[in-house]
């Protein structure tokens, strides 16, 4: 049994002529001391998703699922009060943008004493002490005097560093990070995503990684779930998903990195936009971008098919060559 | 590099230093945010500059694109030198010159058309009557990919990538010889991100502009660049064509910019050498080497002595331990 577990998890926000359906039917699984990766682009709603897990969305957003449990425990029928007891202790969150994270009046040591006082509590003086372990531990130099030091005294990957500490300070089975290197240069970069995963294989915590960074998610993660557009396209095992996509959105993704394009004039680009509110197709929602698209796509939504581990939402998903498997063309070609 | 004839903008030892208050009653303190800066860029080619936050990249395209004056140094476009030009070479100059920036949301204005926003640049550099200028704005948008009807529509009913096309037409309005885009694509999706690439390569061979790329992203750098210079702290580390930064880096930053990027192929992975720490503050940088207080090479002479840009297999490199590390 999987520690978080997600089934028909909707969001909808009420605006505008039609309601838009940010998130729609996500499912998914996240195992103890697992990690996976959820990647898309700006407007798949991945970050609704996480915001969701985390009775983040306030009104007029809507949230509603089959199934939404962790540990076994129901998160749906259980009461606000519990809930609110459990999330930020057992499943905690790191965000993109630290420096807007963190509040710029108190100290970065107090905010992370805020966090365990609420969850914790303890003497003021056990607190400091818990508080400036968790800064040596996500490897702030001289803890004792950065204690002290606001937001703005630090850099972002400082910033960043204290989120994680205020993020693990409850010993978390669960964190959701949501691009949490996004906003830093990449050798800062590569140094937070190895702390995040150092604490997450000391700790055995499960991490859920949001990023629309391919690159990233395959050095980190064991398994990715490729959204678009609010609905899931793919779910695979890594480094089975890169090798051969079965969608040809995450096709499409991995042929527009630069380094799948050596020596070539051109790369290769997936045309059109992501579908926004007023415009999502009826049909497959990658349809009116896919190179592949017959009649039957922009008719007929595809369903999310496959095995537990690796799923796919498409009527002609790609074989290992890359070839779509029962596309009217290749009859013709054969 | 071959003949002279085809440089088409030079810098000689370029420094931008800005006074900063430090608090009443103190005096201001220097950040030397470019310090001795020295390239060239060839007609129709382009050169990348990358390095993090804080190294000098955005000073530097500032002072390309005459906005700021350089504290010292020479920069020279077309042969003419922008320090002592006169009013009138500067004003015949400028159009030459054009800028795209990094986030199309901040910098188209929300309350003009798009029309308006591209026939800005001619109205204020060109002498064209009001159907001129409609004409070639609507050629410009065709020649970006979008619908030349669309002239009347304001920046937001265009997604990111429409808008970054919009900012691109609008540097090219000019006829520009030289474009400086500061990170271009860094605030684009990856699909997105590969159409705006392809639209400026399509844009240099048709043509013939040069770009000075500025950008964190290597992948993206690598597959656009024909020359690269790593920057510091305000000084160029290592400088040459992008295949001998790429296949031969010296410079142990910028081996641990390679090796810190992450990559899809598992065979592409180098080991892993974190870099330790952050850049040191620009206020009151190191004596020596600036990268010194997080390289794993470095030893004492690295700590006295500034390593000057100097020829180490083929390309510059300011280290004094190049040779040894690879």
């Amino acid at each position: 049994m999987p520690l978080l577990e997600v089934r028909n998890l909707a969001v909808q926000f009420d605006t505008g002529r039609t309601p838009l359906q940010a998130v729609d039917g996500l499912d998914l699984d996240v195992g103890a001391g697992e990690v996976v990766g959820l990647v898309g682009e700006s407007g798949s709603g991945k970050s609704v998703a996480s915001l969701a897990l985390m009775g983040l969305i306030d009104p007029p957003g809507r949230v509603s699922a089959d199934a939404l449990s962790f540990d076994g425990k129901d998160l749906l029928s259980m009461r606000a009060s519990k809930r609110r007891k459990l999330l930020g202790r057992d499943i905690a969150m790191v965000f993109q943008d630290p420096i807007a994270s963190l509040n710029p009046c108190f100290s970065v040591g107090d905010q992370i004493v805020e966090t365990l006082a609420v969850h914790e509590g303890g003497s003021r003086r056990a607190l400091r002490a818990s508080a400036l372990a968790l800064l040596k531990q996500v490897e702030i130099p001289d803890a004792e005097r950065r204690f002290d030091s606001y937001p703005h005294q630090i850099s972002g990957g400082m910033s960043q560093r204290v989120m994680i500490a205020m993020a693990i300070a409850c010993n978390p089975r669960l964190l959701i990070a949501d691009e949490p290197t996004t906003a830093l240069d990449v050798t800062v970069q590569a140094q937070v995503l190895q702390l995040l995963l150092r604490l997450q294989r000391e700790r055995g915590m499960a991490l859920l990684l949001i990023t629309h960074d391919l690159a990233v998610v395959s050095e980190v993660a064991q398994r990715v779930v490729v959204m678009y557009a609010g609905q899931i396209m793919e779910t695979g095992t890594v480094p089975a998903l890169f090798q051969a996509p079965r969608h040809p959105y995450t096709r499409a993704l991995l042929d527009a990195l630069p380094e799948h394009n050596h020596g070539a004039e051109r790369l290769t680009s997936l045309p059109g936009v992501v579908p926004g509110q007023y415009d999502r197709p009826s049909g497959c929602l990658l349809a009116p971008r896919c190179r592949f698209a017959v009649p039957r796509c922009h008719a007929e939504r595809p369903e999310l098919a496959g095995d537990a581990g690796t799923k796919v939402r498409c009527h002609f998903p790609l074989n290992p060559r890359g070839v779509p498997t029962g596309h009217p063309a290749n009859g013709v070609a054969a | 590099m071959s003949a002279a004839a085809n440089v088409l903008f030079e810098a000689q030892d370029l420094r931008k230093h800005y006074p900063v208050p430090q608090g009443p009653f103190r005096p201001k303190a220097l950040v030397r945010a470019l310090d001795g800066v020295s390239f060239t860029v060839h007609a129709g080619r382009t050169l990348a500059v990358v390095g993090e936050s804080g190294c000098g990249k955005s000073t530097l395209a500032r002072q390309i694109t005459m906005l700021e004056a350089p504290t010292a140094g020479r920069m020279l476009l077309e042969g003419t030198d922008l320090g002592t030009a006169s009013k009138t070479a500067l004003e015949a100059l400028r159009p030459r010159v054009q800028m795209v920036f990094q986030n199309p949301y901040a910098s188209l204005n929300p309350r003009k058309r798009v029309g308006t926003i591209l026939e800005e640049p001619l109205k204020i550099n060109g002498r064209f009557s009001a159907t001129e200028r409609a004409d070639k704005a609507r050629e410009a948008m065709a020649r970006v990919g979008l619908r030349p009807e669309h002239a009347a529509r304001y920046p937001h009913m265009f997604s990111g990538g429409q808008r970054q096309r919009i900012a691109i037409a609008r540097a090219l309005m000019t006829s520009p010889s030289l474009v400086v885009a500061d990170e271009p694509v860094s605030a684009l999706d990856v699909s997105i991100q590969a159409q705006v690439l392809n639209l400026l390569m399509d844009l240099q061979r048709d043509t013939g502009v040069a770009y000075v790329f500025i950008s964190h992203n290597l992948a993206v750098v690598e597959h656009i660049a024909d020359e690269v210079i790593v920057m510091y702290l305000g000084r160029i580390v290592e400088q040459g064509t992008v295949r001998q930064v790429f296949d031969s880096a010296h410079h142990p930053y910028t081996r641990a910019l390679l090796a810190a990027t992450p990559r899809l192929d598992p065979a592409e992975r180098t080991v892993r050498e974190p870099v330790r720490g952050e850049p040191p503050s620009p206020l009151s940088p190191p004596p020596g080497c600036p990268y010194a207080s997080r390289c794993a090479h470095a030893q004492a002479r690295c700590r006295e002595e500034l390593p000057l840009l100097r020829d180490v297999g083929g390309h510059r490199v300011a280290c004094h331990f190049a040779e040894a590390i690879g």
